[in-house]
């Protein structure tokens, strides 16, 4: 039980980070508690937010809870707690609190700046970048996959299947779900050679003879590699032939495979 | 062609839920709001038919476009009934009588402020590597117009169907979309389109929310809005926070539970509870509660959990006892969903 809350208390740091969200979600509990004004949204804004608290580091709830979602994702259980409607209700009842401009010009400025620094600015570079492409994708994923596709089409090659790095694998089919995958994201859950395949493709230096070898086994026709491990020449003595060059990276096809001499 | 599919993309998410939302906003208890009330109403509605329609057929292994053909004529059949019933003879009243909108300066404040974070994350990007099922599910699905047959991950068959998802339909609903609004790229409305409308989405709950907590009084609720705005704006301290879950990845159905979900959940539980009780009320709960459990697995956890508490709260605190078993039907799909889950799992 106590291993149990100590890992809530964990799930708990982590969500909040180092920011002090709690001490004023904590305090603006405490205001809406004890002000006058706030009796009446004291069942909204109060009790449910100290029983999610009670439920969410219940280490029987969290038990039952954790069994039903899985332990690592349970700090999504801090979702329940409403803390941008209790800050912001907090501060319009403190405001309220003085009848004079000034003054509540000033407090208003205070609980501002109390939030501003409590938390984290969101809408910067630690979060966002500047778009590629409406698709917001690696353009290199949507070259790889218009290519193949293309490429695909040519040869009247259904459904074609690649095997390209870890890295890309995570956006090609989110662009073009007609091309199938050697393996996913992580390689979750894969058999022995594409395992092996992912490891040889995602090596700092692939060796072609073991890559076609498993490229083959795994009924890949194309393989999508950086350019810059300058695998041309490497790759055509073992029937791959350059389909294109797809930003940075290069397309190869497995002509063995089409004319059936591998 | 481009410009034919936006609209037509705009007629399914806002014309239509707005029209069969009308409705239920009117029978309530006619307090304010009764815009961005339709607006919540008829999208929770629509969302909550898409899952009950959705989750069986999939097990059905019915084709994807049998699933948008059933759907968008339930919808359109719905709004229909709406025009003829109701929002032909109101709407002159609706949209000329009660919405008086004043414009004042912290009023035109809080909309620039919401426009900038809506053009934000619409006009940058977040890349985040969960896309790989959630989104590939949704480009699957249209490509090979199936229900979750084909693993995300590959493009392979699966041989059982995935437990954890197969409940939550949300990259159905974005295929849907994608079918619907004559081909849009399921990429382009979950990573372009769609992140600036879930925050535009967010702050219409934020501001009926304000409404419900304000009544009557125009500058407190305008002072709470601010205070909203500043508030997730500056939830940036971790990546798990609800409001780095809304702005970066708003279009995943768990960013839905927690930026959308339980906002709209204290709302609609507090209308059903205190200010607005009735029919229509507690059936747009189920219906917010049927959206939740659309969007993630998360959110049948999170639906239960927040309904019950609050029922529980005003059970107790307020003597309306009333409410338990009025909460329990408006969580039956949470409730079902997790048996299914356990049975399934």
């Amino acid at each position: 039980m106590q291993l149990l809350f100590a890992e809530v208390l964990e799930y708990f740091k982590s969500y909040f980070a180092d920011s002090l969200y709690p001490l004023l979600f904590f305090l603006c509990l405490v205001l809406i508690a004890f002000h006058p004004g706030a009796k009446k949204e004291r069942p909204a804004l109060l009790w449910p937010n100290l029983l999610f608290l009670a439920v969410i580091f219940c280490p029987f709830t969290a038990y039952v809870v954790m069994k039903m979602i899985g332990e690592l994702v349970y700090w999504r259980m801090f979702w329940l707690l409403t803390i941008p409607i209790t800050l912001a209700y907090a501060a319009v009842l403190l405001l309220e609190s003085f009848s004079r401009k000034k003054a509540r010009a000033l407090l208003a400025a205070a609980c501002a700046a109390a939030i501003v620094c409590s938390g984290q600015f969101l809408f910067t570079e630690d979060y966002f970048s500047s778009r590629l492409n409406y698709f917001k994708i690696p353009t290199d994923a949507i070259y790889v996959s218009e290519t193949i596709s293309a490429h695909a089409k040519e040869q009247e090659i259904e459904n074609p299947k690649a095997a390209t790095t870890a890295f890309l694998s995570i956006y090609i089919r989110q662009y073009d779900a007609g091309i199938r995958l050697a393996y996913g994201r992580n390689m979750v859950k894969g058999d022995v050679s594409e395992s092996k395949l992912y490891q040889e493709i995602n090596s700092a230096q692939p060796d072609a003879e073991r890559l076609t070898k498993l490229a083959r086994k795994a009924e890949c026709e194309y393989l999508a590699l950086p350019a810059s491990l300058e695998m041309d020449d490497a790759l055509a003595e073992y029937n791959f032939e350059i389909v294109g060059i797809a930003g940075e990276y290069t397309v190869y096809f497995d002509v063995g495979t089409e004319s059936g001499n591998d | 062609m481009a410009v034919f599919k936006i609209l037509l993309f705009c007629l399914w998410l806002f014309v239509l839920p707005f029209i069969n939302g009308l409705p239920l906003a009117w029978k309530q208890k006619k307090d304010s709001g009764i815009l961005f009330q339709a607006m919540l109403y008829g999208i929770s509605l629509e969302l909550a038919l898409f899952e009950i329609l959705a989750v069986p057929m999939t097990f059905l292994k019915c084709p994807l476009k049998m699933l948008c053909c059933l759907w968008a004529a339930l919808t359109l059949l719905l709004a229909a009934f709406s025009c003829v019933k109701f929002v032909w003879p109101q709407c002159r009243a609706v949209l000329f009588g009660h919405e008086k909108m004043g414009y004042t300066p912290m009023f035109l404040v809080i909309i620039v402020c919401v426009l900038l974070q809506a053009a934000y994350v619409t006009l940058n990007q977040h890349i985040d590597d969960d896309d790989a099922y959630y989104v590939a599910t949704a480009v699957t699905a249209v490509e090979t117009d199936t229900l979750m047959e084909y693993n995300p991950y590959t493009g392979n068959l699966y041989s059982k169907l995935p437990s954890r998802y197969v409940l939550s339909a949300w990259p159905l609903y974005l295929a849907s979309l994608s079918v619907l609004s004559g081909g849009l790229h399921p990429t382009l409305i979950a990573h372009f389109l769609l992140p600036g409308l879930v925050v535009l989405f967010a702050y219409l709950i934020y501001a009926l929310i304000a409404r419900d907590l304000f009544p009557d009084n125009r500058g407190r609720q305008e002072v709470f809005l601010l205070f909203i705005i500043l508030v997730l704006s500056f939830s940036g301290f971790s990546i798990y926070s609800s409001g780095t879950f809304l702005f970066i990845r708003g279009w995943q159905g768990k960013a839905l539970v927690a930026g959308v979900s339980v906002p709209a959940l204290f709302y609609l539980c507090r209308r059903a509870m205190v200010t607005a009780r009735g029919f229509c009320t507690w059936f747009s709960l189920f219906c917010a509660v049927t959206a939740t459990c659309l969007f993630s697995s998360m959110g049948v956890i999170i639906s239960l959990i927040s309904v019950g508490v609050y029922a529980l709260v005003y059970g107790m605190k307020e003597r309306q006892w009333r409410c338990l078993p009025y909460a329990a039907l408006s969580c039956g799909s949470a409730i079902l969903s997790g048996v299914v889950y356990l049975f399934i799992s």
